[in-house]
C-alpha cells in the first residue's frame, strides 16, 4: 500500500467565479519517494498540496493517506507554505517547538542552522533563515510526510543553493516528500519522480523517474541532458 | 532626540495660545467675570492643591473610572472574542449590539439615576455602558484581523483549544484590544464628567458644576483643565503597555499585508 494514493482527484472552485482547478488526477506516493509536482502558474497545485494536508476537499475523488480518506490535518502529514507563516508573536524556538516536542529538538535547530535565532522574532530573521524555521516546525512533529509549496520561491540564489542539500538529506533522513514548483531546476535538483501537470484545469501528463543520483550538480552533462527532456515537455504542455 | 523635537513641537500651539490669554488677561483685553486670568486660574490650582480638593477630586474620579473601565474590559474582552471567533454567534448579537452602541451614554444617565440611584452604581454603570463599546468592537475586529493563513496552520498542528486561545486568538487580536481599551478609557473618562455632573457630590465634574453655582470660573477652569491632564495621562500609560507587553504590535500586520498570498 502506497503512502499517498491520490484517485481521480477533481476540485472546482464556485465561489462567485466557477474555476476549474484540478481535472481528474490520480497518482501515489511511496514512503522512500520526494515527488515533485511540476507545472505552470495557476494549474492547481497548491489546490492539490491543500487537499493532501486536510485543509481542502476534492470536489470529486478521494485522497488516502495509509488507505484511509483525508477528512482532516494531521500531525503526520506536515506542510510548508510558500511563505513561512511563523507566529509572529512568538520567538522562533517557541514557534518550532508548536509543532512538537519530540527528542532531539535541540539539534534539530542546530543542524538547520538556527541555533543562534531560537530567541527572535520571526521578522528578524531572513528569507531563507525564516524558511529553514517553517521546515524545522514541520520536522518537530516526526511526519511521515512533509509537502512542500514551492519551497525555494522568492529565495536568492545563494539561499537556495544551501537548501537543496538540506531538503535532500531531509528526505534521505525519514519523511516522503512531496513537492510542487514550477521551477525546471528545482524539480531536477530534488525529485525521485516528476509529475508534468497542464495548465488549468490540471491534469497529469507525463511522468518522470529522475535516476540522476544525489547530490546532484546543475552543471554535469546527464542533468544538462534532463533539463532539456523537461523544458522541451513542459513546453509542449503549456501549448495544449 | 528625534522624539524631543516632536514633543517641543507639540507645545508650540499651546504655549502660544497660553500666552496669549495671558497677555489679553494683564493689558485688561479680556472680561473677568466670564474669563479669568492666567495667574487666578495658577493661583486657584495651588489653593486647590493645596487644601487636598483637587486630589480628593481626582481620586474619586479615578475610582468610578477604574471600576466600570474594569467591568467592561471584563464583559467585553470575551465576549468579543467570541464575536470575532465564531460565526454562528454573531448574528444572534450583532444587530443588538449595533442599535446600543449608536445611543449616547449620557443620554442613559437620568434613566441609570432612576434605575440605580444617585449612588455610586449609576455612575459606574454609564462608565460600563461607555467603555464597553469600544472594547467589545474593537475585540471582534481584532480576532477577525488575525489571519486566516496563521488560522490554517493552527488547525494544521493540531492546536486544542486553549492553544488556540494562548498562542493564537489572544496574542494575535492583543494589539487590537488594546486600542479598544484605550478607547474604553477614554470614553469612560469623557462620560464620567457627565455623570458627576447630574448628580454627585465628589469628583471632577462636581467640581465644576459647584464652581458654576459659586461663579468660580477659575476653579471651573482648573476642574477641566485636569481633566484633560489625567486623560492625556492615563493614555499614555496605555501607550506604554503596549510597548512593553506587545513587542510585536505593528510588525504583526505588517508583516501579514505585504504578504499577497493571505
Amino acid at each position: 500500500m502506497a503512502l499517498i494514493d491520490v484517485i481521480q482527484v477533481t476540485k472546482v472552485f464556485s465561489s462567485r467565479q466557477r474555476v476549474h482547478a484540478l481535472d481528474s488526477v490520480s497518482f501515489s506516493v511511496d514512503s522512500d519517494e520526494f515527488v515533485v509536482i511540476l507545472g505552470p502558474s495557476g494549474c492547481g497545485k497548491t489546490t492539490l498540496l491543500r487537499v493532501l494536508a486536510g485543509l481542502e476537499f476534492p470536489t470529486s475523488g478521494t485522497c488516502r493517506f495509509h488507505g484511509q480518506a483525508i477528512t482532516r490535518p494531521s500531525r503526520r502529514r506536515a506542510y510548508v507554505f510558500q511563505e513561512p507563516r511563523l507566529f509572529p508573536w512568538l520567538s522562533v524556538g517557541t514557534n518550532i517547538r508548536l509543532g512538537g516536542q519530540r527528542d532531539g529538538l535541540t539539534e534539530l535547530v542546530k543542524k538547520m542552522g538556527l541555533a543562534e535565532f531560537s530567541s527572535v522574532y520571526p521578522h528578524q530573521l531572513s528569507g531563507g533563515m525564516a524558511k529553514r524555521a517553517a521546515l524545522a516546525r514541520a520536522l518537530a512533529s516526526e511526519p511521515e510526510l512533509i509537502l512542500l509549496d514551492e519551497p525555494l520561491a522568492n529565495l536568492d540564489v545563494p539561499t537556495r543553493e544551501t537548501l537543496y542539500p538540506l531538503l535532500t538529506e531531509i528526505w534521505q533522513n525519514g519523511p516522503a516528500c512531496l513537492s510542487v514548483t514550477h521551477d525546471v531546476d528545482e524539480a531536477l535538483m530534488l525529485a525521485t519522480r516528476i509529475l508534468l501537470l497542464s495548465p488549468r484545469p490540471g491534469r497529469l501528463v507525463h511522468e518522470l523517474h529522475v535516476d540522476l543520483d544525489f547530490p546532484r550538480d546543475t552543471r554535469c552533462s546527464a542533468y544538462q541532458q534532463w533539463r532539456k527532456t523537461v523544458l522541451e515537455l513542459s513546453m509542449e504542455v503549456a501549448k495544449h | 532626540m528625534r522624539i524631543g523635537i516632536r514633543c517641543a513641537r507639540g507645545v508650540v500651539l499651546p504655549a502660544f495660545l497660553l500666552g496669549v490669554w495671558h497677555i489679553m488677561g494683564t493689558t485688561g483685553h479680556m472680561d473677568g467675570s466670564i474669563f479669568p486670568e492666567t495667574g487666578q486660574v495658577l493661583q486657584a490650582a495651588i489653593h486647590l492643591w493645596q487644601n487636598g480638593q483637587l486630589a480628593s477630586h481626582v481620586y474619586v474620579s479615578m475610582g468610578r473610572v477604574v471600576q466600570g473601565f474594569l467591568w467592561a474590559a471584563i464583559v467585553g474582552v470575551p465576549v468579543g472574542i467570541v464575536l470575532g471567533w465564531s460565526r454562528r454567534v454573531k448574528p444572534w448579537l450583532d444587530p443588538t449590539i449595533h442599535f446600543l452602541r449608536q445611543i449616547p451614554p449620557i443620554a442613559w444617565i437620568p434613566v441609570f439615576i432612576l434605575w440605580f440611584g444617585i449612588g455610586e452604581a449609576s455612575k459606574v454603570v454609564v462608565i460600563f455602558y461607555a467603555a464597553l463599546f469600544p472594547i467589545l468592537v474593537n475585540t471582534t475586529l481584532g480576532v477577525q484581523q488575525i489571519p486566516r493563513s496563521l488560522w490554517e496552520v493552527a488547525a494544521l498542528l493540531r492546536f486544542s483549544l486553549v492553544q488556540h486561545l494562548t498562542r493564537l486568538v489572544i496574542p494575535g487580536s492583543a494589539p487590537t484590544v488594546m486600542t479598544g481599551l484605550r478607547l474604553g478609557m477614554g470614553m469612560s473618562w469623557r462620560v464620567l464628567v457627565a455623570a458627576e455632573m447630574l448628580a454627585a457630590s465628589s469628583g471632577l465634574g462636581f467640581l465644576i458644576m459647584s464652581s458654576r453655582s459659586l461663579v468660580r470660573l477659575d476653579d471651573m477652569l482648573v476642574g477641566i483643565l485636569t481633566i484633560g491632564f489625567v486623560g492625556v495621562a492615563i493614555d499614555g500609560l496605555f501607550t506604554l503597555m503596549q510597548r512593553l507587553l506587545l513587542p510585536w504590535s505593528g510588525e504583526v500586520y505588517g508583516a501579514y499585508r505585504r504578504d499577497p498570498s493571505n
